[in-house]
């Protein structure tokens, strides 16, 4: 039987009666970086914190490594960087990382100083003189320099600026080839397009889609731009979405092109220009129609 | 403008109305007790009997000075008063360090501060709704005295005394957040600050050539105000002015530094320090070793002053055999040898102790409500390894306490001309934290149950055990409910042998509680 890095299975979680969580599946591999998405209140940060064992499922597993989440041997192996930072704030930046390395049990320090120096943290000062986003940079810092095999990360780069967030995009692609697994709940659409091949999507508490991010554009399909005299395309197969342009047409094509480029070969085109999908488009053509659970 | 302010007026409102009933709570019942008490104890005839006892500079340093007791409104003022008073005073000042440093630690000050309102006028609405919650608490207190039948000048001077200390209280925690941060700091700051006016108040009663000292504390003008006793409405000029006087400071103060910064902030930069970081239990230390000095100098300081009482006490009985016949009577025979007041004096440091317990354990709960948990159990703790620690920790700044505050209180007796062996008082304490396994038991559960109210849930748990201890026995009350406080049990160790049996019964009873809290925190949600 496959151990999987993390593992979902009909995890449910539900507060006063209102299910926050619902028959939950989901698998993250072993250097695989799983991007997951939803919109505000969607389930998210309460699935992760499951992970953690912070909060207990009202039903179903959460296993990290085969091992239920929040046991000993899931807490050594897991690292974690909340959307929200809280720690000690009379505690230096160093000395949280230090005691959030001893506390986990391992930390690579050359690793550390190089995160330190990459994230251009100030280790000195003390939590409560950091902006929010130095706080994230002390929790980035000690979840990656623990060289976890699973990180957990709760919208980790709110309150980066780009730069810092280019460097975390490589600290990410650095785990990647080590083999660790990562979940990486996010808002920043971008960020999980360029760091993920892989999606969860999750809406009113229930997963809605686990894809590929190219099986994703399939879906919402691929938009071509057509200049010249171009005749009605919207009887042809997989065309949807026609609207003139003032030299041609747009169309969005679902599934193979061929029809459509069958049905152009003897129009008077000029150019054409094709377009995929972006992931924000994707995200908001699955939450703009109320799609079924996956199953 | 003023639908801003109004605004503002309502959220720092919202902060603390739920304390404010809960004192309010307190206050009635207490002084309900006590009203009832008075006719319990033999009304106007059995309080003549004690007149004796208020002549004695001991009793009134513990409780205040005193010429008669003629009413139940003056039993009140004199037996709980000035304890009801220092607890008012000791709220405000949390509430105003709350709202105002705790605003600006979390930065829900900035949103306050940054709109239509403004900095200034922010500070000063949050001012105006703590002197709002004082005088909603003297409020309760003025009809609770007039619905016992109690003169309305003398519950009114009585009431007006609680507003006095709560504005006093306000004034001090705002002031202590304009200068020292983090709220932690201003905090204990603010505390000492009242502590120590509690103790000069007590210095200044102990004997006649002291009393000089009562014009330099709050305390003491609150002694002055004389409710139910003299009656001098003058000497609420002093706590009132003196409050705004610390207020008005406390305003311009704010005007002059940067939101988020006090005058007194450690520097931003510091050397790191690992020591105390590599474990949970090391770090348990680490967070609580601020708390542990203020309160070690607290009780010390206490401890000496009790000490230095007992020749007093000691030489009044020898001169009077009226007052030790009067002693005897009341139970409080043993009281008439130093040995017998350090007992008692231990049993009261037995409450003084429980709160440390709560002040110590009650860190988990705030560091699990700001999300400070998150990522320590997320790297690997267990949240056993979590509360275990902090237990631990409690137990041995509780235990050392106990004891230094043992050696001050003979160090005290010591000073004051008496004789003592340092083991009487050593004993005594040892014997006070009898009750500590099952409040640390009782806090661990509520901990894990409510973690937001649990600091507030335990001290009013606490208090009311107290008053069950103290007026349960005098108003007959039934043994079941004396049974439920864990301060009825204590003993007047070392002249009587502790009470094993009653300890046995409350540690196991905390053991059990603690376990279930324990179950209850490892297993469930950790919530924020």
């Amino acid at each position: 039987m496959t151990t999987h890095a993390i593992e979902a299975r009909n995890l449910t979680k539900v507060f006063s009666g209102v299910p926050a969580v619902d028959s939950l599946n989901l698998t993250v591999e072993a250097g695989e970086v799983v991007g997951f998405l939803g919109p505000n209140g969607a389930g998210k940060s309460t699935t992760l914190r499951m992970l953690l064992g912070l909060l207990r499922p009202t039903s179903g597993e959460a296993t990290v490594l085969g091992h239920a989440a929040g046991s000993d041997f899931a807490r050594e192996h897991v690292a974690y960087v909340p959307g929200d930072v809280a720690l000690w704030p009379q505690l230096t930046g160093s000395e949280a990382i230090s005691m959030l390395g001893s506390l986990h049990g391992s930390m690579d320090n050359a690793y550390r100083d190089e995160l330190i120096a990459r994230f251009e943290l100030d280790p000195e000062k003390r939590i409560r003189a950091y902006s929010k986003g130095n706080r994230q940079k002390v929790a980035i810092v000690a979840a990656f320099a623990t060289r976890a095999d699973v990180l957990l990360l709760d919208e980790p780069t709110s309150g980066l600026d780009p730069l810092m967030e280019r460097a975390f995009r490589e600290c990410v692609l650095d785990c990647q080839q080590r083999g660790q697994a990562l979940l990486l709940s996010s808002h920043m659409l971008s960020e999980v397009e360029h760091l993920c091949a892989r999606v969860a999507m999750i809406r009113g508490g229930k997963l809605v889609k686990v894809s590929d991010v190219a099986e994703l554009r399939t879906h919402v399909g691929i938009e071509f731009e057509i200049s010249g005299t171009i005749g009605d395309l919207s009887g042809v197969v997989g065309v949807s979405d026609v609207s003139p342009l003032p030299d041609g047409v747009r169309v969005r094509v679902t599934g193979s092109p061929a029809p459509l480029l069958a049905a152009l070969s003897s129009q008077d085109v000029t150019g054409l220009r094709t377009r995929e999908a972006s992931l924000e488009e994707i995200f908001l053509s699955y939450y703009d129609e109320s799609t079924s659970p996956v199953s | 403008m003023r639908r801003a302010s109004t605004s503002v007026h309502a959220l720092v409102w919202r902060q603390i109305r739920t304390s404010t009933v809960v004192v309010s709570a307190l206050l009635l019942s207490f002084v309900k007790v006590g009203l009832v008490s008075f006719n319990a104890s033999g009304g106007v005839t059995g309080m003549r009997s004690m007149q004796v006892l208020l002549k004695n500079p001991a009793i009134s340093a513990l409780y205040g000075r005193a010429k008669s007791l003629p009413t139940a409104g003056s039993l009140v003022q004199w037996k709980m008063g000035m304890y009801l008073a220092f607890a008012v005073a000791i709220w405000s000042g949390l509430m105003a360090t709350r709202v105002t440093r705790g605003g600006e630690d979390d930065e829900t000050w900035d949103l306050l501060v940054v709109g239509r309102t403004g900095r200034q006028p922010a500070l000063a609405i949050a001012m105006a709704v703590l002197a709002e919650s004082g005088l909603a608490v003297g409020l309760v207190t003025f009809l609770t005295f007039l619905s016992g039948s109690q003169g309305t000048t003398d519950s009114l001077l009585s009431s007006l005394g609680i507003v006095g200390m709560a504005w006093c209280g306000g004034a001090i925690g705002v002031l202590s957040s304009q200068l020292f941060s983090p709220r932690r700091s201003a905090t204990q700051v603010a505390l000492s600050a009242l502590g120590l006016a509690f103790i000069l108040r007590m210095f200044a009663d102990a004997t006649a050539s002291n009393g000089w000292i009562r014009w330099a504390t709050p305390f003491g003008w609150l002694e002055n105000i004389g409710a139910f006793q003299h009656r001098s409405v003058v000497w609420c000029a002093p706590l009132f002015l003196g409050s705004l006087a610390i207020t008005f400071i406390a305003w311009r103060l704010q005007e002059h530094r940067d939101i988020g910064i006090a005058w007194w902030t450690r520097a931003d930069r510091s050397q790191a320090r690992l020591t105390w970081l590599k474990t949970p239990w090391g770090f348990a230390w680490r967070e609580r070793r601020s708390t542990f000095g203020v309160w070690a100098v607290g009780l010390v300081a206490l401890g000496l002053t009790f000490g230095y009482l007992t020749n007093a006490l000691v030489q009044f009985c020898r001169s009077d055999p009226a007052f030790v016949k009067l002693l005897n009577r009341w139970g409080y025979g043993s009281m008439v040898t130093g040995r017998g007041f350090v007992s008692e004096v231990c049993v009261i440091m037995a409450v003084a102790l429980g709160f440390l317990v709560v002040t110590m354990l009650c860190m988990v709960a705030t560091d699990q409500v700001q999300g400070r948990l998150d990522l320590p159990l997320a790297f690997g703790t267990s949240r056993t390894k979590w509360m275990a620690s902090a237990v631990f920790s409690t137990t041995l700044t509780t235990l050392t306490i106990a004891l230094c505050c043992g050696v001050a209180t003979w160090a005290g007796v010591v000073v004051s001309g008496t004789s003592m062996s340092v083991a009487v008082p050593l004993e005594g304490m040892l014997n006070a934290l009898t009750t500590a396994p099952l409040i640390a038991g009782v806090c661990v559960l509520v901990i894990a149950t409510t973690p937001r109210f649990s600091y507030i849930i335990m001290a009013a748990l606490l208090s009311v055990m107290y008053i069950i201890a103290v007026l349960g026995p005098t108003l007959s009350w039934p043994r079941w409910l004396l049974d439920l406080s864990p301060f009825y049990h204590l003993k007047l160790v070392p002249d009587v042998a502790t009470n094993w049996g009653a300890t046995i019964v409350m540690t196991a009873a905390g053991i059990a509680a603690g376990a279930l809290g324990w179950a209850r925190f490892v297993r469930g949600d950790l919530a924020n």
